[in-house]
Formats: C-alpha cells, sequence, structure tokens
C-alpha cells in the first residue's frame, strides 16, 4: 500500500487539488480504508456544520438597507472630514469674477490719477503745490512722465491680471480632467 | 447560496462610482445585493442573529466611509467581506461579556414541536463549537465552510498567503472533530 494522503485530503475534499497529485490521492482512495474514513469525517463534519441554520434577522431586508441609508454621512469622502477642500471647489468658479473686480479698479483707479495729474498741471497748481511738486518732480518732461510712469503701471497691472486669469483656467482644466 | 464573483461585476463597478459621488440609491443597490452574504458571514463569526444585524449595518456604514479606499481590481464582496469579519470581531469583543449560551438562542424558524428538539441541541452543540475556535480559524472556516470560497478567494479576503489558509481551515477541522467527537459517531 502506498504512503497515506492524509496531508492533501482536505484540499481534495475542497477541490482546490489538481495534476498529478489529485490523481494519485484519487488512486490511494481506491485501495485505502483509513483515508477514505478521513475523507467521510471531512463530509461528516460539512454536514454537521450546515445543521446550523441561517440568521433569521428580525426585519425585512428592505428595512435593513433604509436603515444602512439612514445612517449614512452626506458624501463618503465628506464623512472623513475634507470640508476644506469642498469649500474651495465652491470658491473656485468665481475666481475669474474677483479677478474682473481688481481689474475695473485697477482701471478706474489709474485713470482717475492720470486726469487728476493732467488737471492739476494745466491748472499751474503743481508748480505753486509743493506737495504736487514732489510729486511729479522737476522733470523738464513736466506731467508727461508722471503719466507715462502710471500708463507702465496700468499695463503691468493688465499683465499681472491676464496672467493670474491664465492660471486659473489652466487650474480649472486639469481638474475637470482630473474628474 | 454562495455567489460568483462575476455575476454583478460590470453594472457593480458602475454602482461603486455612482456611490463615490454621494449616490446613496446607488450604495442601496450594493447593500441590498450584499447584505444576506455579509449578514451570513457575520452570524456564523459572532453566532446572535441581532449582534450579527448590528454588525452587519456596521459593516456597510464603515465600507460608506471608506469607499474610497476600495480597489476596484478586487471584488467588492471581497472587500466587503473583509470589513464584514472585522466588525463581527469588534461587535462580539463588544458583547462577549454580556453573551452566555443561554442568551444566544438559534433563530427557530419553526414552532418548536418535541421532536425538533434533538435537533435544535445538536445545532447549538455546533455552533458553541465553531465559536469556540480561534478568530483567525473560525474566518477562514466561516467563507470556506459557508460561503464556499476557494482558497485563493480567503487569501485575497484575508490578505493572508494561501499556505496560510490551508494551515488554519486544518487546524479548525481537527479542532471541530475533536469537539464534536459525539456528534460525528452519532452522525
Amino acid at each position: 500500500m502506498t504512503e497515506h494522503v492524509t496531508r492533501w485530503l482536505n484540499e481534495y475534499y475542497d477541490g482546490a487539488l489538481t495534476g498529478n497529485r489529485k490523481v494519485q490521492v484519487e488512486r490511494h482512495l481506491i485501495t485505502c480504508t483509513t483515508c477514505r474514513d478521513e475523507l467521510a469525517a471531512l463530509t461528516r463534519l460539512s454536514s454537521l456544520l450546515q445543521e446550523v441554520p441561517p440568521p433569521v434577522l428580525e426585519i425585512y431586508p428592505e428595512q435593513f438597507t433604509s436603515q444602512v441609508n439612514l445612517r449614512l454621512s452626506r458624501k463618503p469622502q465628506e464623512a472623513l472630514g475634507q470640508a476644506g477642500s469642498i469649500s474651495w471647489q465652491k470658491v473656485w468658479p468665481y475666481l475669474p469674477l474677483s479677478l474682473v473686480g481688481i481689474w475695473a479698479f485697477l482701471q478706474a483707479f489709474l485713470v482717475v490719477a492720470g486726469l487728476l495729474i493732467i488737471g492739476l498741471s494745466w491748472n499751474g497748481v503743481v508748480e505753486s503745490h509743493p506737495l504736487a511738486a514732489r510729486l511729479v518732480g522737476e522733470s523738464a518732461l513736466g506731467w508727461i512722465w508722471p503719466a507715462l510712469e502710471i500708463t507702465g503701471l496700468y499695463w503691468l497691472g493688465m499683465l499681472l491680471v491676464f496672467l493670474l486669469f491664465l492660471s486659473w483656467l489652466v487650474g480649472y482644466v486639469a481638474l475637470r480632467r482630473g474628474k | 447560496m454562495a455567489v460568483t464573483i462575476d455575476q454583478y461585476q460590470p453594472d457593480e463597478q458602475l454602482l461603486i462610482r455612482r456611490a463615490l459621488c454621494g449616490d446613496r440609491a446607488a450604495y442601496g443597490e450594493l447593500v441590498t445585493r450584499h447584505q444576506q452574504g455579509v449578514v451570513n458571514v457575520v452570524y456564523r463569526m459572532c453566532g446572535d442573529s441581532q449582534l450579527a444585524q448590528e454588525a452587519a449595518q456596521e459593516a456597510f456604514l464603515r465600507a460608506w466611509q471608506h469607499l474610497d479606499r476600495y480597489q476596484p481590481d478586487q471584488p467588492f464582496r471581497n472587500w466587503i467581506y473583509r470589513i464584514a469579519l472585522n466588525a463581527a470581531l469588534d461587535a462580539l469583543r463588544r458583547a462577549r461579556p454580556m453573551l452566555s449560551a443561554e442568551s444566544v438562542a438559534l433563530p427557530s424558524q419553526e414552532p418548536n414541536p418535541e421532536s425538533m428538539l434533538e435537533i435544535k441541541q445538536r445545532a447549538e452543540q455546533v455552533r458553541q463549537a465553531v465559536l469556540a475556535l480561534p478568530d483567525a480559524c473560525r474566518s477562514v472556516l466561516v467563507l470556506r465552510e459557508y460561503e464556499a470560497m476557494t482558497y485563493r478567494e480567503i487569501a485575497a479576503i484575508l490578505e493572508i498567503p494561501l499556505g496560510t489558509v490551508m494551515s488554519r481551515l486544518n487546524y479548525a477541522r481537527c479542532q471541530l472533530r475533536q469537539s464534536l467527537a459525539a456528534l460525528m459517531e452519532v452522525g
């Protein structure tokens, strides 16, 4: 008689044994009553385990699902406290509006400032008022130089606003693709 | 009855994606599909219907909270079963001081005539023997005997090597054969 195959019986019983080993076990079982008894014991144990009845819930399956649903937090991720990122997502679409606001403010401020300097120069206030003179400077160009400076600042501000808008646009597109 | 892995796979991923966006109805559908299996696993682990119901609900809540951690390359059933096993053990740890053989009765599905008494007692003995197994071995036994899972599936759910599945199952069966020797002979 060949060696007992008890060490392979669990796998054989569970259908996890394949190939030559399976054939070897099957051949052995034909002749060996000890191993056959072992296999029968495994079968008997499984039958006993199945004698324990399945659970009987006090509620219907629909009620079970409803109860789970009632206890669910809002979104899965929100339940884990990612409120910060959520508020940022809400603010995100309104960013261009704030950029337009900054642009409008800069434009208004610079136009008013430019007009003020031109007006003051024409009226001769610059020469007579020490503070205005200091602001404009003693340049040969008179009021033209500050006006140019203001125009330069205006375009610089515009460029900054444009770059901010561009970065928002890139970020927005990236976010949409990420989703 | 065990559910085959691929039975629910295609649209199940869709349901999970919808649930991830906060769709409770989609998650409710997932709960409905896996509730029986989860309750069964939990019940076999802790041996009490009421406790099993609570632990199963707890498992689904935990799954919802950590749904973003679910890996789509594995069946949802495996993932929820792993959570359910942990929820069952937690529930058992909390409830063990209060539970006793007397307080935990087997679910009665029929009127309980005298002829049923012996069967009920036998089932109770088996249930106690299973509960007496170490948690790690009981998990493997429950998934194999009551959910008819393959060794590979069990290994994936419990995140243990295949060899460990076999050794734990072998140990659990040996222990049960010893503790239920009298019943084994009668049968």
